[in-house]
């Protein structure tokens, strides 16, 4: 009897916070798909009074430039999100080794990175007139996002926990070279880790305009969320700008409206990929539980 | 041992390519000096490295050497910039023998992108700056070339076209920065008002001068349109905002300290502590009480038009300017009259809203000021840049006039920049078919009949108060938007306020304000 109680104080609890989570999404979506006219006159209602897709239309109305900005930033965040696993994963695994001469400095020099840096105007030369990242696709890969200190710590920190150095030992005495090892042993077992530094370097890609701010010149070449940011942004400017050519049609676009439309679009794809990597964590987390 | 040496071998190779691809070849666009602008001080254009004719009158293009142009300012890329860009280009290298890149900037980037371009020195031509875009910080910082001597020579148009003393409300220490653009420099302030309830009530011009007058008929309206309320306020723009805030004084850059335009003097006052202040506030209090404001006034963050739109409320408070009625009308989506009150009034701030500076990594000052004259005489280049290529991006109605091409409108042009605010002259610009035949006409009227402040051209210098200034704007942000839509009884809240603003150091900014408008006012009468 006791344990039905638990069961459902837990369940209603649990069911408190989904909803707390899921409401305002669902909100977000409605507002989307309301006509600005019964914003402006009701407000933000789950019941509107007047459905209609034109947020989502003023949206694309330059689909060309929608769509290479998607292209940009899936191959961005694909092709980065790779690299940074491959990279990461180098630098961590040789860290995690007792073996390695100099450990203690590799160490010191990573975790420096991530307490201090040289500051935003130094950082944007380097990039820009140093390595010439500017208005081309590696402007989004690169910079900011490729490597990052804390996501080489996690990983050695994984490597240094889960990998038993007899497993690497044993290894060693049947005749495997470092590669090998790395390659045949570690990355496999190592599954949850890589499947959480790539969540985070995903979501790192995806969310990204700063790159594209600061070193992209041509609509051509910016990611999804800088292009869904000027969208916005120059349509707050186009509706109080006052001029006459544009008045006449901005009376009509959708503003707080579009606002969600955007929101949907730059959330969408990446809701499908978090499920996809829940697995793997879950699964990795109770494996690296049970010893021996 | 075979297989170490292997894997060693390999290591040192990576990072020896790593680093050799970092100290590749630099492009000529990329420039190596890259820490010493920040401490640069302001160099004068006789400093510049490039060589210019020195020719004053006819200058022979072919004497120049080529140079590309960078031109930054806000706005959003239009889809046929490259198209542009090519047609001005080819314009520019007949008359001054340089190329043209426009760029613009989106709104909320455009003044982190110049910080960051002028700290790194990357090359730019002519920026566009205000007394509201950072003109006294970037000056301050010396990224901004001082061309008073470039002036008379390579921009005698811009000289004919923009009165000296609005000239010269720009200048920062006695030295031009820029070319003013020519648009309206003064603004009034009143009321919009939906025309047909001010037609219903009689509210006009005639009838309503003075904030004061329109008490009776905020009564008639609050009796007759009970889905109505008078006025849409929001703390940004409520009456009290346009009556006194930026009308009644002249803020001298905002914050604490302004003078009173009307006794005509150059003495700085906290006019938050003055009687009229009071009044005007008691004046809130009494609309507010009886109704007249929305309810949500000192929370809401709408625009005030929408309110129009949806039939929600009857005026609200509006800088005026000529075509102001129109452009309203535009906005509210139906028609609207404009209730002046007040004369036009021209400021530090309303002279220097729109400025073309060169900032020190241009390649040739001499050349960014030639185009910056451009802008101010050669209509076609105006409208190139401004609307586009004719016939793609525009038609013309008549020699004046244009209008969308058949099946564009402001939604899907192809050149849709609107920033013809920002260029140069505004009146060289074609007229749109839905913009009124005389407006040019108005700005100039306007302009020449605005009130000049006495402290027109000085700009505050705010670093020997920043403290005191940044406090006493968080004091102003608590307290203003509550006073301002009437929402709390001012007789308890005014004082409280005054002595919040004297606990933040108000006096120090008003007596440093007063130091350096004496300063100002004594050399200008040298």
């Amino acid at each position: 009897m006791e344990n039905k109680r638990t069961h459902w104080v837990i369940h209603v609890i649990f069911i408190f916070c989904s909803l707390a989570a899921i409401i305002p999404l669902l909100l977000v979506l409605i507002v989307s798909l309301t006509s600005e006219n019964s914003i402006a006159l009701y407000g933000y209602t789950f019941f509107p009074h007047e459905w209609t897709l034109s947020a989502y239309d003023y949206v694309f109305k330059d689909p060309q430039l929608l769509f290479q900005s998607y292209g940009n930033t899936i191959f961005s965040t694909v092709f980065g999100t790779l690299v940074c696993l491959c990279i990461t994963s180098a630098l961590a695994y040789p860290l995690s080794r007792k073996t390695l001469p100099f450990r203690k400095f590799f160490t010191f020099f990573v975790v420096f990175t991530i307490l201090f840096n040289g500051g935003l105007v130094p950082w944007y030369i380097v990039m820009k007139s140093n390595l010439h990242f500017s208005d081309n696709i590696w402007a989004l890969v690169v910079p900011g996002l490729l490597l990052n200190g804390f996501n080489v710590l996690i990983m050695r920190t994984f490597f240094k926990n889960t990998i038993p150095a007899e497993l690497i030992e044993a290894a060693n005495m049947d005749g495997a070279g470092e590669f090998r090892i790395f390659a045949q042993i570690v990355i496999p077992l190592s599954k949850p880790v890589f499947a959480t530094i790539g969540l985070f370097a995903t979501l790192g890609y995806w969310n990204d305009y700063w790159n594209s701010m600061i070193f992209q010149i041509q609509p051509k070449n910016f990611s999804i969320q800088y292009v869904l940011q000027n969208i916005l942004l120059n349509l707050q400017f186009l509706s109080q700008s006052r001029s006459s050519n544009a008045a006449a049609a901005t009376a009509n676009i959708p503003q707080e409206t579009s606002r969600m439309a955007m929101a949907i679009i730059a959330i969408g794809p990446i809701i499908f990929a978090y499920p996809f990597f829940q697995k793997f964590i879950i699964k990795g987390l109770t494996i690296g539980a049970v010893k021996g | 041992m075979k297989r170490r040496i292997g894997t060693l071998l390999l290591s040192v190779s990576f990072i020896i390519t790593a680093a050799l691809s970092g100290c590749g070849n630099s492009t000529p666009s990329s420039d190596s000096s890259v820490g010493s602008s920040t401490a640069a001080v302001s160099s004068t254009a006789t400093e510049s490295t490039a060589e210019i004719s020195t020719d004053p009158n006819a200058i022979d293009p072919k004497t120049l050497k080529p140079v590309k142009l960078l031109f930054l300012t806000m706005g959003e890329t239009p889809k046929n910039l490259a198209a542009v860009n090519e047609a001005a280009s080819k314009y520019l290298t007949e008359k001054i023998n340089a190329t043209l890149e426009y760029r613009p900037i989106s709104w909320g980037n455009y003044d982190k992108q110049i910080n960051l371009m002028m700290a790194a020195n990357d090359k730019m031509d002519l920026i566009f700056t205000a007394s509201w875009m950072y003109e006294s910080q970037w000056v301050a910082r010396g990224s901004l070339t001082a061309i008073d001597d470039l002036l008379p020579k390579y921009a005698p148009d811009y000289i004919a076209t923009v009165p000296q003393d609005v000239r010269e409300a720009g200048f920062i220490d006695g030295k031009a920065y820029g070319l003013t653009g020519f648009k309206e420099w003064a603004a009034n302030k009143g009321m919009v008002v939906d025309k047909a309830i001010a037609t219903k009530y009689g509210i006009s011009p005639d009838t309503v001068k003075t904030w004061t007058d329109l008490t009776p008929f905020l009564e008639k309206i609050k009796a007759g349109e009970p889905t109505m309320v008078p006025i849409q306020a929001r703390s940004a723009d409520t009456p009290m905002v346009g009556m006194f805030d930026t009308n009644a004084y002249d803020v001298l850059g905002g914050g604490v300290g302004g003078l009173n335009r009307a006794a005509n003097n150059t003495t700085v006052v906290n006019y938050f502590d003055q009687p009229d202040f009071m009044e005007f506030a008691k004046l809130m209090r009494a609309w507010f009480n009886n109704g007249y404001f929305n309810k949500n006034a000192s929370s809401t963050t709408e625009m005030t038009f929408n309110a129009l739109k949806v039939g929600k409320a009857a005026m609200y408070n509006q800088s005026g300017k000529p075509g102001i009625d129109a452009q309203e009308a535009r906005q509210a989506g139906k028609e609207v009259i404009y209730l002046p009150m007040d004369r036009p009034f021209m400021t530090t701030g309303d002279a220097v809203s729109a400025l073309l500076a060169v900032p020190t990594s241009a390649t040739d000052p001499a050349r960014s000021v030639m185009f910056a004259n451009l802008l101010h005489k050669d209509k076609y280049l105006v409208n190139l840049i401004n609307w586009g290529i004719e016939d793609k991006d525009y038609v013309k109605v008549d020699d004046n006039t244009i209008k969308y091409p058949d099946g564009m409108d402001a939604s899907n042009s192809t050149y849709n920049l609107n920033m013809s605010w920002l260029m140069g002259d505004i009146t060289l610009n074609y007229l749109w078919d839905t913009d009124q035949k005389d407006i040019y006409d108005q700005y100039k009227t306007f302009n020449a009949s605005a009130d000049r402040s006495k402290a027109l051209g000085f700009s505050f210098n705010s670093d020997p108060v920043k403290n005191e200034v940044a406090a006493c704007n968080n004091v102003i942000n608590q307290y203003t938007g509550a006073i301002y839509t009437g929402s709390l009884d001012p007789e308890v809240t005014i004082p409280k306020f005054i002595a919040a603003l004297k606990a933040a150091g108000s006096e120090k900014i008003v007596a440093e304000k007063q130091k350096q408008l004496d300063a100002f006012v004594a050399a200008k009468s040298k």
